[in-house]
């Protein structure tokens, strides 16, 4: 039993992302890597993570469950892929894949059971999102959205209210905190010059000139990625499927590891 | 015009309305030859129809139009118009975008009690307005002094400020107010083409 103790303290710990918590729910994509990769690595997640996962993934399904209400499932589902972010039609997709996974119908000619499987998947997201992970690290614990929770559609209303009330995470506390890694940011050739970093590179000035800033809108949506690199423990690699990470870890003496399919492969 | 009184699903039966008929209820060709394939004793159409009728009727849930006493129909409008008149501050608030759970409150709260609210003039009136806002999804088009607008004269006609004779001109100002959406979104797209 020692052993066993002495080896899971030596075994090395990974923080995944966003875009890894999200991809985990996809069947077929990252899921089996996943758990293959829990029986070598303590896997953790952030608090600002799962912020972003739930005002992003969760809101999203949030968003569709509303129009589905009001417009029925076709009419939705129709606007739906005429008029919303990528990104939401690839939430839709994953959902579309646990309900068919789960229920192997989806019910888009009821309305009342494509409601109800709508909502069976946003607990299922919710309930899972710690699956597989040891625990949760980093700055923004206690914040009132991430620790809101939402179990059924009667949740669905306030959890809005919180977003809706505030827009933004507070951000001029971690900023003032971790003012070293911004400066080193900031300085940084690539940051600086190359075209993919241009607005971040912005936010990242103006917020270094008045913490205050980041609690603007677009200065606060626009840093996330940054947040997260900067939030992970120097203890725990990062674990990303956004090849932008890798400026910010290189700058920040932090590891990283970017999936892909061709991770899995070796 | 005189307002447009929109029903909802439960307002009537096919024992009081003749005329009412169930989606699908004389679909039943397909239904009819399985049955036949089957090898049920069923030779014309008008059989499998009457027993699929009888079916329906005996396993759904019975159509009974409800009478509901007075003050229950005032507490519950009341009620009602309270949390749609939340939602609706919600909606003025933020953009239609953050505001699709309360747009979609306050439809699930139109379908939930659209049954009682039938019953009295006044009432019928104002759901046939609150159902305006999905008609032609005006809902996406609406603009906050138009959904402060709403709200307002909800406010009204919940505090008794609107009443009997008022309340025709209440929903004359409701669809004056929806013929300004359409005027204002047709303005629109005009422009958008020129």
């Amino acid at each position: 039993m020692n052993r066993n103790l002495k080896q899971k303290q030596h075994k090395q710990s990974l923080l995944l992302d966003t875009s890894v918590q999200i991809d985990k729910f996809n069947p077929g994509s990252i899921d089996a890597a996943l758990r293959k990769l829990s029986a070598n690595y303590d896997l953790y997640t952030s608090y600002f993570v799962k912020y972003e996962f739930k005002t992003g993934f969760i809101r999203s399904l949030i968003a569709f469950y509303s129009r589905v209400n009001i417009d029925g499932p076709i009419k939705a589902t129709a606007k739906w892929g005429k008029s919303f972010h990528p990104r939401d039609l690839k939430y839709k997709a994953i959902m579309d894949c646990i309900i068919a996974q789960c229920d192997k119908t989806i019910y888009i000619g009821d309305k009342k059971k494509y409601l109800a499987q709508i909502e069976m998947v946003i607990f299922h997201l919710m309930n899972n999102f710690m699956t597989e992970l040891t625990g949760i690290v980093g700055d923004f614990s206690d914040d009132e959205v991430i620790d809101y929770e939402i179990l059924t559609s009667s949740d669905f209303a306030e959890f809005e209210k919180k977003i809706n009330d505030r827009k933004c995470i507070p951000q001029a506390g971690f900023w003032e905190k971790h003012k070293i890694e911004l400066v080193l940011l900031i300085k940084d050739k690539t940051v600086q010059t190359s075209k993919d970093f241009e607005s971040v590179n912005k936010y990242l000035r103006e917020i270094s000139e008045d913490f205050k800033k980041s609690d603007k809108y677009f200065h606060n949506k626009g840093v996330g990625d940054v947040i997260i690199a900067i939030d992970s423990p120097k203890t725990h690699k990062l674990v990303s499927l956004d090849s932008a990470f890798q400026t910010y870890c290189k700058v920040l003496k932090k590891e990283l590891i970017t999936l892909s399919s061709s991770y899995f492969a070796h | 015009m005189a307002p447009q009184i929109i029903t909802g699903d439960n307002d009537l039966t096919p024992s009081t309305n003749p005329e009412f008929k169930k989606p699908g209820e004389e679909e039943t060709t397909a239904s009819d030859l399985v049955m036949r394939d089957r090898g049920d004793q069923l030779t014309n159409t008008r059989e499998v129809i009457d027993k699929i009728q009888s079916t329906v009727k005996s396993t759904e849930q019975p159509l009974i139009f409800r009478t509901y006493s007075a003050p229950y129909i005032a507490f519950y409008t009341n009620k009602l118009l309270d949390e749609i008149i939340v939602d609706l501050a919600e909606w003025q608030k933020n953009s239609t975008e953050d505001s699709l759970v309360n747009i979609s409150n306050i439809r699930t709260i139109l379908d939930k009690n659209s049954q009682y609210l039938e019953q009295r003039a006044e009432n019928r009136i104002l759901l046939a307005f609150l159902e305006t806002i999905f008609e032609n999804d005006n809902w996406e088009t609406l603009k906050p002094t138009q959904i402060g607008f709403i709200k307002n004269l909800l406010n009204d006609f919940k505090n008794g400020e609107i009443q009997g004779d008022a309340l025709k001109e209440f929903s004359r100002k409701l669809y004056s107010n929806k013929v300004n959406i359409i005027i204002e979104s047709e303005s629109k797209s005009k422009a958008k083409a020129a």
